[in-house]
């Protein structure tokens, strides 16, 4: 019997393989997402925070064997929620989040709760957004729902409606470049708009596959500079032993190439490097034995390291929760921030925990919700740092217990200046207020380097070029860091500023940042100038002027 | 002339030169440094240069508040001449000398029962004090009587504004003036505290400060919103400093600069060793006159 399955409704299974394979697709074109962003700034790309976002899901999905339509939507809403990174991560959970509203009870999905579960997703983002800006993924995901309403009394399909909601959002994808006035200098269409897109259209195409799809996050080598052991739970561990291993070629010209092949049969977090003389290994497995025996092969073992993970993890978790520490403060901070100079000067402000990341790589929802956890106090304030780990950091409200507030920071010298405000005899209104009033009365000039080619507002910037960024938009762009410098200069005299604090970055040696000091105070003699080592990457110098 | 006398702590910050010309009679506290006692004879026997030299050299300091028998023997001169007395006690936020005081005075009245003896607390401290008792001397010279007096003070002493601040604010938390609170000891960003005593008369952390430039900008910044008439002012503005000279003179220029009516009026004091001893080296204070001290 041939089976034309019509899809006018969908089950639990359904849903699965269409979030599934939405994780896929948007995994496998990432790159043309981060692309799309405006400036290219080498730090926390949409398509990237849009990837790791649903695969949290995908990957919760992939582990469990859940088939109920709205326990499935439910899992889906939760694992986003933790695993949301960025702005347009943020709003891709809230959208989901929206949908398993919708679904709630519900053991199938036909049109109708299609358009109303894209309708709630709508609702949802936007209720979570301070001041939604048009021309956004919240523009796309908006008309699309509305579409799939009027669609959904024409035909109660749900292929039916998810095909129209799509052509709706393709045209409003392309509607984005004239709603905002950056995305037409640059001439590209809104990057969170297009990951959205990508997801209804991989959400169509599994909608033609009949067989239970599976998802395997990508090897990322993840930076990170303090291992979290709270980040994953127990059963998060699906191969118990962490191998590591190196060893000497016997052939320094052999192609090592099956090995890998080998190891990645074997288990998950492979990195393996071979630089011709040495191999080094390190692959998480249940299976440590045939590992080690199989890359003996190879050559002789310079070191071997095994550990089982599960008890690493228990014991470590037991250590937290046996050791609640210190009784319970009135208030607790977390920062976000990458550099040792810059945690560093923020722990000394009073910060309690700080979550690496803001650079490179945002960090999750849940990331930031572990070092909330960590801290023992009635209320917990968070500097996000980052204009993209804003709402990220919102989100750790619907986790946590305490009582947790943002203080939208989106810059390293905002979060310093929000510190200095910070006062722990004053109640939580006081100190939120003069926290955020504190934002105000600084400037932040930031100089990093073009990650790719890219044009804006008829500038070409080739890869590599010095970018000079205020307040985190393009302000120059130039081969010579010098010129970056005269345009900070030029804006400082401009806004009268006088005090001014220069980090420098893990990029710049000490002699070089008191040279730019010093260029800095014979083109500002009145200025008070103050340099200090952030060793921040990525941003070569963060410079505050207040 | 009155026949009652006012007189005040060795903890009031003026020379003491200037109490002796205001006929003021000073109680003496004690300190020690590295465990030997000296009285607080506001600098005559050890120098404030030898004092802070001893204490940035690692000299280990302590202060103690005279004990009720020697408030009495403070006092007893003046009741056995018939004189009445009217004294101007450190803060009781920051000493526990208003309570020996308290015993002392209950026990001379039996003794003296015909004499009138008055206790107030400055809820102040440092040269805080000594615009008090200065403003005190001129109400006595103009001929308030002593009951008068008693309550004018009361009714005043929150008016007198004392803002200071600091490079190290460690010698404040190892005197246990001011509570170690984490984020006020910055030592990688120079932060300076700004501080202020509270209408309780304790020591507070305001602001936090990047730089003595900065600071010394907001603490005139206070003195412009609090003063009275506010730039216009021109009642008695006094700044102590413990070796901080250079310090105390910008905050001096930067006053006369913002209140031209004060030119050449503001007095320039040393933070004694009683003070001294809980705020080491690196104190600058600013004090006027201004509306009650609400917080």
């Amino acid at each position: 019997m041939i089976d034309i399955k019509e899809h006018n409704t969908i089950d639990g299974l359904d849903y699965r393989n269409l979030v599934i394979n939405a994780a896929k697709q948007l995994q496998l074109r990432e790159g043309e997402i981060n692309e799309l962003n405006v400036f290219p700034v080498p730090d926390g790309d949409t398509g990237s925070n849009m990837s790791m976002t649903i695969g949290n899901a995908a990957k919760a999905l992939s582990e469990s064997n859940e088939n109920n339509l709205d326990a499935v939507a439910e899992q889906t809403a939760k694992a986003m929620l933790r695993g949301a990174r960025g702005n347009s991560g943020v709003i891709l959970s809230l959208l989901f989040r929206g949908i398993a509203r919708a679904l709630k009870n519900s053991k199938s999905c036909d049109g109708i709760t299609l358009a109303e579960a894209l309708d709630e997703g709508v609702k949802s983002a936007y209720n979570a957004i301070e001041c939604p800006a048009e021309g956004t993924i919240l523009t796309v995901a908006r008309k699309c729902a509305e579409t799939a309403r009027s669609s959904a009394q024409i035909n109660n399909s749900f292929e039916y409606v998810l095909e129209n909601a799509i052509s709706s959002a393709e045209k409003a994808l392309s509607e984005t470049i004239e709603q905002n006035p950056v995305l037409k200098k640059a001439g590209v269409v809104d990057a969170g708009g297009m990951g959205w897109l990508l997801v209804l259209r991989a959400m169509e195409e599994a909608l033609a596959s009949d067989q239970s799809l599976s998802y395997t996050p990508a090897i990322k080598q993840e930076i990170k500079e303090r291992a979290d052991f709270s980040a994953f739970e127990a059963d998060d561990i699906t191969f118990t032993f962490c191998t590591e291993f190196i060893i000497t070629k016997k052939d320094s010209d052999s192609n090592t190439t099956p090995l890998k092949e080998y190891l990645a049969t074997m288990g998950d977090s492979l990195v393996m490097l071979d630089d011709g003389e040495i191999v080094k290994v390190h692959v998480h497995t249940n299976e440590p034995h045939a590992v080690l025996g199989e890359a003996l092969k190879w050559g002789e073992y310079e070191t071997v390291k095994v550990e089982n993970m599960r008890t690493q993890h228990t014991s470590k978790i037991a250590e937290l929760e046996e050791n609640p520490g210190e009784p319970l403060k009135d208030y607790g901070i977390v920062a976000v921030a990458s550099g040792d100079g810059i945690e560093e000067i923020f722990y000394q402000l009073g910060v309690d925990k700080i979550v690496s990341g803001g650079q490179t790589m945002n960090p999750s929802t849940e990331d930031i919700y572990n070092a909330v956890k960590e801290i023992r106090a009635k209320t917990i304030f968070i500097l996000p740092n980052n204009k993209n780990i804003i709402l990220s950091a919102e989100q750790v409200k619907e986790l946590a217990e305490e009582n947790v507030v943002v203080i939208p920071t989106k810059t390293i010298p905002q979060g310093i200046c929000s510190m200095l405000a910070f006062n722990c005899d004053l109640d939580e209104k006081e100190n939120e207020q003069s926290m955020r009033e504190a934002l105000g009365t600084v400037t932040t000039m930031q100089i990093t380097y073009a990650a790719r080619d890219s044009e804006f507002d008829g500038l070409s910037i080739k890869e590599g070029d010095y970018l000079g960024m205020l307040e985190g938009r393009l302000l120059s762009s130039d081969k010579k860091i010098d010129k970056i410098f005269d345009s900070f200069i030029n804006k400082i005299l401009e806004l009268n500023k006088e005090t001014i604090s220069i980090y420098y970055g893990e990029a710049v040696t000490e002699r070089e940042a008191e040279e730019k000091q010093k260029y800095l105070q014979s083109r500002l003699p009145n200025a008070q100038i103050e340099l200090y080592c952030g060793n921040q990457p990525v941003y070569d110098y963060i410079i505050s002027a207040e | 002339m009155a026949n009652y006398v006012i007189t005040t702590c060795s903890t009031a910050d003026v020379s003491v030169e200037h109490l002796r010309e205001r006929q003021i009679d000073f109680l003496k506290f004690s300190f020690f440094i590295d465990g030997k006692e000296h009285k607080d004879d506001m600098g005559q026997t050890l120098s404030y240069e030898d004092f802070y030299r001893q204490m940035k050299n690692g000299a280990d300091t302590k202060t103690s508040q005279p004990n009720s028998d020697q408030i009495k023997e403070f006092f007893k001169p003046y009741l056995e001449q018939g004189k009445d007395i009217i004294h101007l006690m450190l803060s009781s936020g920051l000493s526990g000398a208003m309570t020996s005081a308290k015993i002392a005075v209950n026990e001379l009245i039996d003794e003296y029962p015909d004499r009138k003896i008055y206790v107030v607390d400055s809820l102040g401290a440092s040269s805080g004090m000594g615009i008090l008792v200065d403003e005190m001397a001129d109400r006595r010279d103009s001929g308030m009587d002593i009951d008068q007096l008693y309550k004018w003070t009361m009714e005043n002493r929150k008016k007198i504004h004392h803002w200071f601040f600091s490079t190290d604010l460690t010698f404040y938390v190892k005197g246990g003036r001011v509570s170690k609170v984490s984020g006020w000891f910055g030592t990688v960003l120079k932060i300076c505290p700004l501080l202020n005593v509270d209408k309780n008369g304790k020591l507070i952390p305001r602001e936090k400060i990047r730089g003595v430039a900065s600071v010394i900008k907001q603490i005139v910044k206070k003195m412009e919103e609090n003063a009275d008439d506010g730039v216009n002012y021109n009642g008695r503005c006094y700044i102590s400093h413990s070796d901080a000279q250079e310090y105390a003179m910008q905050v001096k220029e930067l006053v006369e600069e913002k209140f031209p009516q004060l030119k050449d009026k503001i007095l320039v004091n040393n933070i004694g060793t009683t003070i001294g001893s809980h705020s080491g080296p690196g104190t600058v204070a600013l004090f006027f006159v201004g509306k009650e001290r609400i917080d």
